[in-house]
């Protein structure tokens, strides 16, 4: 076998730094690129951020409607989307629900978004644990959220690692669902805000 | 140690002067491949029509490219009355249906004629597999083969968001959030590439008008740009592009008028964003995947779906010795067979409704590994017994590791 000398190595290496103006041409083409399909995209960015909503205030529900533990209420909060058309953004209506929670659960009320973190479906509220078999395969034993599209469940009264509500027992998710950013005023629940990430 | 550094600076100049030539050398060798590969390129079995007569398999490609032609017809007809706009799609869609005179019959040949290419496609390239044809001096063939099936069930995907009804919605709503699972590996964790595809796909942060403009242009834009290409083959080797008689193009169109008539194209409900349907369904095309994305974390599942078109175009470098019959090369044919019932029955289980994500991975787990097992074993008995039977003429194409078997591949393709 052929002997590879320090200086070999030393010279290879050196000029593999030929590939610096090639991938720097790459990534100052890249943004102008990126901007002719992303309009959203500022000059000379080659990691744009995700576009995001905004959301304003809403009252989901009122405090004194949701006496009994396990009662919902399902809403619709909408979304200021940016949008690549003349028209630059759209209102979408996500669909939430707000669920009080039984006594020792730790919170009085779980606020979250219905969108599933799995793929986009809308997932239900199934408070008849018959609707999780039925609906996900799987034998539940209390009320539970449950996705539709790829059988994904989620459990209410568990929290995952990041502290969210809401972990999942079954199925291919990822993560809790989105929550959303809430507050009680007076006997009114006020949604403010929604974790960013999903797809609406 | 300071003598040194004007030595290796020396080097180097040598090595930066010897650049273009290393280049051009490679460049070179990379043209001839193509320039062979292009002389024996098949797109639709164009070249093999002595072989359809015997075997009606090589009908598959001239049946692709006629069934093409209808569906690219049919489809600029369907523009005329089509209306590309959230509230207008889907209202469009069933006014060409129901009211419009004769158009049910020009949106059945549509769709039944995308469904039979993507039929004609795919026995198309399990009878290239399992006959080796993706061997030397075809590659080129297969891989676009396979380019061309990935392109024809995007086409399906572009085409059904267009009707804008419920399972269009959340079918395109699932693909296009896949991408952002790519943002879970690197290139695509460092600059957000995954959440990037995603808003250029949906034209925003949510499906919506953009995202049909989007689709709209897209399902225009593969065809029709597939269609010039193709063109410019046919013309420039002068090439016949029909290679049916026509008794077949008429018994071909007879099947799609008479599913138009019998199974009429459904209209389904209008997209309804903040309602899932409790059963949904992609195409029937995408139900096998469908099932893997169900059954597998979602990240491997990503990764998976990306894979198999991949690694099915990569096969003719994976596979490089020269024997094409099934049974002298037993692993890629097990694996092949792998495919095809994982194929089958996924797609049926989703059919049948009998799917289930507890009760499926762990059996699917262990058939994978006794298919493999089992092709492994076959390999290994395969490759001894040739040997036995002839150690000096077997030796450069049976046996040995993989570098060995590649050479022997690249010099009996050589000398056939």
């Amino acid at each position: 076998m052929e002997q590879v000398t320090r200086r070999d190595v030393l010279s290879r290496g050196l000029r593999a730094l030929g590939a610096i103006p090639i991938l720097g041409t790459a990534f100052a083409a890249s943004s102008p690129l990126v901007r002719f399909f992303r309009p959203t995209v500022k000059p000379y960015e080659i990691s744009p951020p995700p576009d995001v909503g905004e959301g304003g205030e809403l009252v989901v529900a009122k405090a004194s409607e949701l006496t009994q533990a396990w009662d919902y209420r399902y809403f619709l909060y909408t979304l200021r989307l940016p949008e690549y058309t003349p028209r630059g953004a759209q209102h979408k209506q996500v669909p939430g629900v707000v669920v009080r929670l039984p006594e020792g659960a730790g919170d009085d009320f779980m606020v979250i978004s219905r969108i599933c973190p799995h793929l986009g479906c809308i997932f239900n509220y199934e408070r008849d644990p018959k609707g999780v078999l039925e609906h996900c395969n799987y034998p539940a034993t209390g009320p539970q959220f449950c996705c539709p599209c790829h059988f994904s469940v989620y459990d209410p009264l568990q929290k995952d690692a990041q502290g969210r509500r809401g972990k999942v027992i079954s199925g291919p998710a990822p993560r809790a669902p989105f929550q959303f950013a809430w507050r009680l005023e007076g006997d009114d629940i006020v949604v403010y805000g929604m974790e960013e990430g999903s797809t609406a | 140690m300071a003598g040194r550094a004007p030595a290796i600076l020396g080097k180097l100049g040598a090595g930066f002067q010897a650049l273009p030539r290393t280049a051009a050398r490679r460049w070179a060798g990379l043209k001839t491949w193509f320039e062979e590969r292009n002389e024996n390129l098949d797109l639709f079995d164009e070249t093999r029509t002595e072989l359809a007569r015997d075997n009606p398999l090589y009908v598959a490609g001239a049946l692709t490219y006629f069934f093409w032609i209808v569906t690219i017809v049919t489809g600029l007809l369907l523009v005329m009355y089509y209306v590309p706009t959230t509230h207008g799609a889907f209202e469009s869609v069933r006014r060409i249906q129901y009211e419009i005179p004769g158009f049910w019959l020009v949106r059945g040949l549509h769709k039944y004629g995308a469904d039979a290419i993507i039929i004609a496609l795919t026995v198309r390239i399990y009878r290239m597999y399992f006959t080796g044809e993706y061997k030397r001096p075809n590659e080129l063939s297969w891989m676009i083969a396979v380019l061309m099936l990935t392109l024809a069930m995007f086409s399906g995907l572009t085409g059904y968001l267009l009707i804008w009804n419920q399972r269009a919605y959340w079918a395109t709503k699932v693909i296009a959030t896949f991408p952002i699972y790519l943002d879970a590996i690197p290139p695509f964790a460092w600059f957000h590439w995954g959440k990037l595809i995603n808003n250029i796909m949906v034209g925003g942060a949510a499906i919506g008008q953009a995202t049909i403009t989007r689709f709209y242009m897209a399902h225009y834009a593969i065809s029709m740009i597939a269609v010039i290409l193709v063109e410019m083959h046919f013309y420039k080797k002068k090439l016949r592009r029909f290679n049916l008689s026509w008794t077949q193009m008429g018994l071909a169109l007879g099947i799609l008028v008479l599913l138009a008539i019998v199974l009429p194209p459904e209209m389904g409900s209008p997209a309804n964003p903040t309602l899932t349907p409790h059963r949904i369904y992609s195409d029937w095309y995408f139900l096998s995947v469908y099932h893997l994305i169900r059954i597998f974390p979602v990240v491997p599942a990503t990764l998976a779906t990306l894979a198999i078109p991949l690694l099915a175009m990569a096969m003719p470098l994976l596979d490089r010795r020269p024997e094409r019959a099934w049974y002298q090369r037993p692993f890629v044919t097990v694996v092949g067979i792998m495919a095809l019932t994982y194929h089958v029955a996924f797609s049926i289980l989703l059919i049948l409704n009998i799917a289930s994500t507890e009760r499926d991975p762990p059996i699917v787990w262990t058939v994978t590994a006794l298919f493999l097992a089992a092709g492994l074993l076959w390999e290994w008995f395969y490759r001894r017994s040739r040997q036995v039977a002839a150690p000096v003429a077997a030796g450069g194409s049976a046996g040995g590791g993989t570098g060995a078997s590649g050479r022997g591949g690249a010099g009996g393709g050589g000398a056939r």
